[in-house]
């Protein structure tokens, strides 16, 4: 109580809605060929107007657990070297930190998502891939569902991804806030 | 059913039991007999030239030697049948537009001309029986366009295990229509694989490296926004006599690098 009422700007961060809780079907996805696929190219920022969030986007591999690695910088998102790049063709992975040890990191506002909002990544080529947010799901770390989260698609999709629910006996983070997007504005 | 269809199923039936027995193994991605398991992904892309505009993916999921796959394809020539693939053992990448060569006056990319990137067929991917590279242009035993997605459990040779656990397997979908006929014909002449076939038959169309997939949730949070975190708590204590912000200006410059 003593950090929220003195620090009102390390808030845990915004809960996603309950329906990221409900064991939804993940609808079949389209095989028909995208014609708003764009060409490779690696992402450079990523914009959510809806929690003012612009940021670089970091480059990282697979982490010694066969996750995916984080950022080395907590403002910033890292795009997985694994998946495509945003806007072409594929399930392009993108994560962030919620938080670091001494408050919100880039991905700190991501639960307030919800369907329809709108983002953005620039990519180097100077385009930039407009996405509409789709889904928003929870996963337990324990039941995480790695083919859905980071298979791949048919058609250009961003998948964000960062930490949710504060383990305060553990100390951790038990589960993932996966969120997924797919081309539009 | 033919022969080898009813050993693959005897196969997987004498498997099943062996890995409930075992399944310690598996959940620790300790190694089984022959190697770890292995989830691989491929997007599939058009090869340059072939003038497909379709897309597809491939998923395996490989223990030992047997090898769950999933093949989805659209764009592909309508009615026709198209030879797939895992070609093992090169550099795992498809051919890049350099790779082309001009017949009959036309650029394109044959099966050969993509041998350096992909690598020689290692496993047929067929529709039933056998599925060794014997099988590569068993035409009717393969799936048929313009979409098709394609489920089945086989067993690969070891060399094929091998190659697809070191991540360079390449899923190719063959059958080309270059001058946009509706048929498989002569235009880019014979096949580089069976002089009996036209080349745009056997000519690669789409194409995807198989890249070992992520698993597991990522670590991205140290807890500091969490209110029932002592750290935080300590900190923000730390912090009444001076102003928050600066506390936090403080902090975030200190970070340098998380989990
Ligand atoms: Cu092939």
């Amino acid at each position: 109580m003593l950090a929220l009422a003195l620090a009102p700007g390390q808030e845990p961060p915004p809960a996603p809605p309950d329906s990221a809780r409900s064991p939804a079907s993940h609808p079949q996805q389209s095989l028909q060929p995208q014609s708003s696929a764009l060409p490779k190219s690696r992402p450079v920022s990523i914009s959510v107007p809806k929690i003012h969030l612009k940021t670089r986007v970091e480059t990282v591999a697979t982490a010694p657990n066969g996750s995916v690695d984080m950022p080395d910088d907590p403002d910033h998102a890292a795009w997985y070297h694994g998946s495509p790049t945003p806007g072409a063709t594929g399930n392009a992975v993108v994560v962030g930190h919620v938080d670091s040890r001494s408050g919100p990191a880039a991905f700190y506002g991501l639960g307030a998502l919800r369907p329809g909002d709108s983002l953005s990544v620039d990519r180097r080529d100077g385009r930039t891939a407009h996405f509409t947010v789709e889904r928003i799901k929870v996963w337990p770390a324990d039941r995480f569902p790695s083919e859905k989260v980071y298979g791949p698609t048919s058609a250009p999709r961003l998948t964000l991804i960062t930490c949710a629910d504060w383990d305060p006996e553990a100390q951790t983070y038990r589960s993932n806030l996966v969120i997924t997007a797919h081309p539009g504005s | 059913m033919n022969k080898t269809s009813a050993i693959s199923l005897a196969a997987v039936t004498v498997i099943a039991p062996l890995m409930t027995l075992a399944p310690i193994a598996s959940a620790d991605g300790m190694p089984t007999e022959g190697g770890e398991d292995a989830q691989l992904n491929a997007n599939l892309e058009p090869v340059p030239f072939s003038k497909m505009t379709g897309t597809g993916t491939a998923h395996v999921s490989l223990k030992g030697n047997t090898a769950s796959v999933k093949v989805k394809a659209n764009g592909l020539l309508k009615d026709a049948p198209h030879a797939q693939h895992f070609h093992i053992a090169a550099k795992g990448v498809c051919p890049p537009a350099s790779a082309a060569k001009k017949r009959n006056d036309i650029k394109s990319i044959n099966t050969t001309d993509g041998q350096p990137f992909y690598g020689d067929i290692g496993t047929s991917l067929t529709t039933s029986g056998d599925t060794s590279p014997d099988s590569a242009l068993a035409v009717d035993r393969f799936p048929t366009g313009p979409d098709f997605t394609y489920e089945r459990s086989i067993e690969v040779s070891d060399a094929a295990a091998k190659s697809l656990r070191e991540g360079t397997g390449v899923v190719v979908v063959h059958g080309v229509d270059v001058n946009g006929n509706g048929e498989y014909d002569n235009v880019l002449g014979p096949s580089d694989l069976d002089p009996n076939l036209p080349s745009e038959a056997t000519n690669p169309a789409l194409c995807g490296s198989l890249k070992m997939g992520a698993k597991g949730a990522v670590a991205g949070g140290e807890g500091s926004t969490q209110s029932n975190n002592p750290s935080t708590t300590t900190l923000a204590g730390a912090g009444g006599l001076l102003s928050v912000a600066a506390v936090a200006m403080y902090l975030r410059r200190r970070t340098s690098r998380q989990s």
